[in-house]
């Protein structure tokens, strides 16, 4: 089944005359379930790409369906609505805030559900102690590693049971030891949850776990190099 | 969508999330709490001042005599006959209502003591006048029946006081030169604060026999009648009656009757005016400290340019992003507004004190300033928290 399809998708970034063509043409498939690697020189549109397929940009041209809903011109609420339910986001530079503890962090997205505070909580508790962090829910970031951060992170793109899980260069602030821990986490909530995962990495080792990878490569798609890893 | 029936729930937890937010800026914050807190203060402060104010002027002159009426001559051509007699004394204490009638002639005339010369307001009054306006004897007595035909004159404290500068003060049984005769002092009135409702001023008057005012001007017509009221009496009841004393008959006299009831209104009118005037100065310090706040927040939108890109991201829609903002100017005002309220208050009574006015706490002006202020903190939230809200979410998580 396909939870996400792009149909020749163009995005350029900028205005009029010195607008730079970002994607050119780009088609794909993301089934459910899959384990996507998106890689790429830097440039080659791969972030751009997986800003389109997290709903927080629109595409210029071309088609984009999200569990078989055109979302190309869906309104912001509902973009926000379908980012908030269906997507969760895993950032490079993790993007939690500060002042929160590490709770708080991960039951952010429940704001925008109308959850029950306590609810919230609990299902950001028991998501924290399913990453191994159960000893760490009324830290603050800065009182955390970075791999602990990212495992805040990525707790926080999976609390609300998301369908698709997008992590741009999720382990690109982190050394290699804790970048396993991290990718091994990805692929645990994959097996465990039925999460898809589709994350932008420049690093070949982690492209070739992934299940599938898309070469980008000056803003088109290199079908030649993509396809499953057999 | 699904979870509307959980839509106060969700206000609620933003509210908190704004509170958090606003925490964490604690001392950009608290500058700008600041600004609201002053000009809330202001505004409360100055439209206490000026309630009480009024308050006091009001009870004063209330206690000096609501329940007097007056009766003033508009114009009178000379050769008429007289516009005011002593007829009508004897036919207004006759109506009902009326408790006391006094009969006035107003002059200018030059006051010499030895040396001294001194122009001053002379009236020709009656006995009745003093119980009238309760002027009372400070050295000496005021005058009496006795005095109709005798040459003597009652001084009021301000105009003795002035006669005594010259090192002779004035006292009873000494002499004073008016209009070519000799008077002699017989009493000098105790100090009073003017009383509008009068027409003139007893402290700085000087006080004949009515029949003695021949002696000091040509014209000795009745110029103004001093009315007093039944305590229980209407005063517009007493004023129309006598309003149609004149205007009735074969010959109606122009007369221009006043109760103390019109120069209240003309009063508190006046007083409104001044208590606007103030809580207008009070909201220009409001609305600088409202541009406190929306500094703030803009330099917040600057600085949470990434946080508003990853709210977004976890799916705040663009009215939740303003939402926060405005709950969290709105936070900032008010809080502000309730500090400045208090403050303002406080203010206000230690002025009352230092003036020696009975302190009442202005009850309008609580409501007024926190709703001045939630609405300043409103009106400059709504810009930045729209600038907020039209983020682009890419754009704002890259901190662009």
């Amino acid at each position: 089944m396909t939870i996400l399809a792009l149909d020749g998708v163009h995005k350029s970034h900028g205005r009029a005359a010195g607008a730079v063509q970002v994607l050119r043409d780009v088609s794909l498939d993301i089934r459910k379930g899959e384990v996507c690697a998106i890689v790429g020189s830097s440039g080659s549109g791969k972030s751009t790409l997986l800003s389109l397929m997290g709903l927080l940009d629109r595409p210029d041209s071309g088609r984009l369906r999200f569990e078989g809903e055109e979302v190309g011109a869906a309104s912001a609420d509902r973009l926000a609505a379908l980012r908030n339910r269906r997507i969760g986001f895993v950032f490079q530079s993790f993007h939690l805030l500060p002042r929160l503890t590490a709770l708080e962090n991960v039951a952010l997205p429940f704001l925008y559900r109308g959850v029950p505070p306590r609810l919230g909580r609990d299902r950001a508790a028991a998501m924290l102690e399913r990453v191994g962090l159960a000893d760490r829910l009324h830290h603050r970031p800065e009182e955390m590693s970075g791999g602990q951060r990212q495992r805040v992170a990525v707790a926080r793109a999976v609390v609300g049971d998301p369908a698709l899980l997008l992590a741009d260069e999720p382990t690109g602030n982190l050394d290699s030891a804790t970048a396993r821990q991290i990718i091994d986490l990805f692929f645990a909530l994959n097996a465990d949850l039925g999460v898809t995962v589709a994350l932008v990495t420049h690093d070949p080792a982690i492209a070739a776990r992934c299940g599938r990878q898309l070469v980008m490569r000056d803003g088109r798609l290199d079908s030649a190099a993509s396809g499953a890893v057999p | 969508m699904a979870d509307g029936e959980s839509g106060g729930r969700r206000w609620r937890a933003l509210a908190a999330d704004a509170l958090r937010n606003l925490g964490a800026m604690r001392q950009r914050s608290l500058l700008a709490l600041l600004g609201i807190a002053i000009g809330t203060a202001a505004v409360v402060a100055l439209i206490s001042i000026g309630e009480n104010a009024r308050e006091h002027s009001m009870r004063q002159f209330l206690a000096m005599g609501a329940d007097i009426l007056t009766v003033q001559k508009d114009f009178s051509l000379s050769g008429r006959p007289a516009v005011l007699t002593r007829a009508d004394v004897d036919r207004l204490r006759a109506l009902p209502g009326v408790d006391e009638v006094a009969p006035l002639t107003m002059l200018g005339v030059e006051i010499r003591q030895g040396r001294t010369r001194l122009p001053s307001a002379v009236a020709g009054v009656t006995p009745e006048f003093f119980a009238l306006v309760q002027a009372k004897a400070a050295q000496g007595r005021t005058l009496t029946e006795g005095d109709r035909a005798a040459t003597v004159v009652v001084l009021g404290a301000g105009l003795a006081r002035r006669l005594a500068e010259d090192g002779h003060p004035p006292v009873p049984g000494g002499l004073l030169r008016m209009g070519g005769y000799n008077h002699t002092v017989v009493g000098v009135l105790a100090g009073s604060t003017p009383n509008p409702v009068l027409p003139l001023d007893v402290d700085s008057t000087a006080f004949v026999p009515l029949s003695g005012v021949r002696r000091v001007s040509a014209n000795s017509d009745i110029t103004n009648l001093v009315v007093r009221k039944m305590p229980g009496a209407d005063d517009r009841d007493v004023r129309q009656s006598m309003t149609n004393h004149f205007s009735g008959g074969a010959h109606p006299r122009p007369v221009m009757v006043q109760s103390a009831r019109q120069l209240i209104v003309a009063m508190s009118d006046q007083a409104r005016v001044h208590t606007l005037l103030l809580a207008a100065i009070g909201g220009v310090s409001l609305i600088v400290g409202g541009v406190g706040v929306m500094n703030v927040m803009l330099m917040g939108v600057v600085e949470r340019r990434r946080e508003i890109g990853l709210r977004m991201a976890l799916g705040a829609r663009p009215i939740d992003v303003c939402a926060m903002f405005l709950a969290e100017a709105l936070a900032l005002s008010l809080s502000g507004g309730m500090a400045g309220a208090l403050l303002g208050l406080a203010a206000a009574a230690v002025y009352a004190w230092n003036a020696g006015w009975a302190f009442a706490p202005s009850v309008p002006s609580l409501p007024l300033g926190l709703g001045m202020s939630s609405g300043v903190g409103l009106f400059f939230g709504l810009y930045p928290a729209m600038q907020a809200s039209r983020l682009e979410p890419v754009a704002a998580l890259r901190g662009e």
